[in-house]
């Protein structure tokens, strides 16, 4: 197969491809033999567009986005008046006080509750787009967003789940584990973090992760531990941490 | 009750500022209109606001929100507007201030003439190059996006290219 890339790729080079053979050609950067990278004619303008198709927005977008979501943040006029208007019925029709003051209030408190709830469901759209960036500081301060949050959804204690097994930084592996840790009563996240010994490496993350479990009240082995600390961990490295995990658990 | 709207409001905003300029890069390149291309990247936004219970975190968030702006795109054509073929008005004021130096000037030049090359590609073949290359997004991301298989985004990227770079070399003075 490589010489049979190689053939096609020289005659690519040479503008010689018959139509069969691009098809080849396609065919192989189909199934993933084949990446741009791989053709150097194309290398300058994939480097371009990486630099200039990014367009400034004007001032001006700013401009009406601000004022587009204040406009929508408003409550309507209309409603606000039919309210009062129902007030005023209610008042004057003192067997209905009550029950109208009541109707009032539970309206206003509905209207409290879903914005609430949007404001939860917004603030949790964000952090889970920031857990994307590739900056590790993004991702930090993502994750810090839930020290703000009163409790924290599935699906956000699923991708801070996510962080603490695959997540590239060991920080922001720490953090995440940092941040569970107030929902441990969530049967879940001690699941999770359980499970998460397996796929630690570093040696602060594992002390992290003994400290949290730990301090919620699961006290798991030296040996389950001691089955991630592989080879890969220098000596003096690995005795302080046994030492350090035999004194927390 | 207001600091609850506003509570939304900062997150919008944050959301709002982080995504802005890719927003408003693939509408422009999409529509070659950079007046309709705000007006776009506004109308996501109020998507977004309104209907953010629908992201559940599956998959990336770039491409929930680039499924709203193609949505917001085939609505606004949907209702009758034409699409332009081919740009009308230059980026280079946008891109820099008025008094450029001479290597600036040349740079945006360089920019006009990518971009009014980006033009000339069919819609299918600019959108999917947009998506891959401006916003760096995976193949496996925008052949979901787009109703593709993986292979098919590979191959239609490769094409795009290779259509993009024949434009730039032989329409150099007609451009």
């Amino acid at each position: 197969m490589d010489q049979e890339i190689k053939f096609l790729m020289e005659k690519y080079k040479k503008g010689e491809l018959t139509p069969e053979e691009e098809k080849k050609l396609e065919t192989l950067i189909g199934q993933g033999k084949l990446a741009l990278e791989d053709f150097e004619d194309l290398q300058g303008l994939s480097d371009r567009l990486d630099d200039d198709l990014l367009l400034e927005p004007p001032s001006t977008l700013d401009h009406k986005f601000y004022q587009s979501i204040h406009t929508i943040g408003k409550p309507k006029a209309g409603v606000l008046k039919i309210t009062r208007w129902m007030a005023g019925v209610a008042a004057s029709i003192l067997v209905l006080v009550g029950f109208g003051v009541s109707m009032l209030i539970n309206q206003s408190n509905a209207k409290v509750h879903q914005l609430t709830g949007e404001m939860k469901a917004m603030r949790e759209m964000m952090m889970l787009s920031m857990l994307e960036q590739k900056s590790p500081s993004d991702r930090l301060k993502a994750v810090s967003l839930t020290a703000d949050m009163p409790e924290v959804s599935d699906q956000i204690a699923e991708a801070l789940l996510y962080r603490v097994n695959h997540d590239r930084s060991d920080n922001v592996r720490i953090a995440s584990i940092e941040a569970l840790r107030p929902y441990a009563q969530n049967a879940r996240v001690r699941e999770g973090l359980i499970n998460a010994i397996q796929h630690q490496h570093s040696p602060l993350v594992l002390m992290s992760l003994a400290e949290t479990l730990t301090s919620i009240g699961e006290k798991p082995t030296l040996e389950g531990f001691q089955g991630q600390m592989n080879k890969q961990i220098p000596q003096e490295i690995l005795k302080e941490l046994e030492t350090g995990l035999k004194e927390i658990l | 009750m207001v600091q609850v709207q506003n509570g939304q409001t900062d997150a919008i905003s944050i959301l709002f500022e982080r995504y802005k300029k890719i927003l408003y890069s693939f509408f422009a390149h999409m529509t070659q209109d950079r007046f309709l291309a705000e007006d776009l990247v506004q109308n996501v936004f109020i998507r977004v606001m309104r209907y953010n219970k629908q992201f559940k975190g599956e998959g990336s968030f770039k491409a929930w929100l680039f499924t709203i702006a193609r949505n917001v795109m085939a609505d606004h054509y949907r209702r009758g507007a034409k699409m332009r073929t081919e740009m009308i008005d230059s980026y280079t004021h946008e891109l820099h201030g008025e008094s450029n130096p001479y290597e600036e000037i040349l740079a945006d030049e360089r920019k006009n003439f990518l971009h009014k090359a980006i033009s000339r590609l069919d819609e299918d073949k600019r959108e999917v190059l947009i998506l891959v290359k401006l916003h760096e997004m995976k193949y496996k991301d925008v052949a979901k996006m787009l109703l593709m298989n993986e292979s098919t985004v590979k191959v239609k990227v490769f094409r795009a290219m290779k259509e993009l770079q024949k434009i730039l070399q032989t329409s150099k003075q007609s451009l």
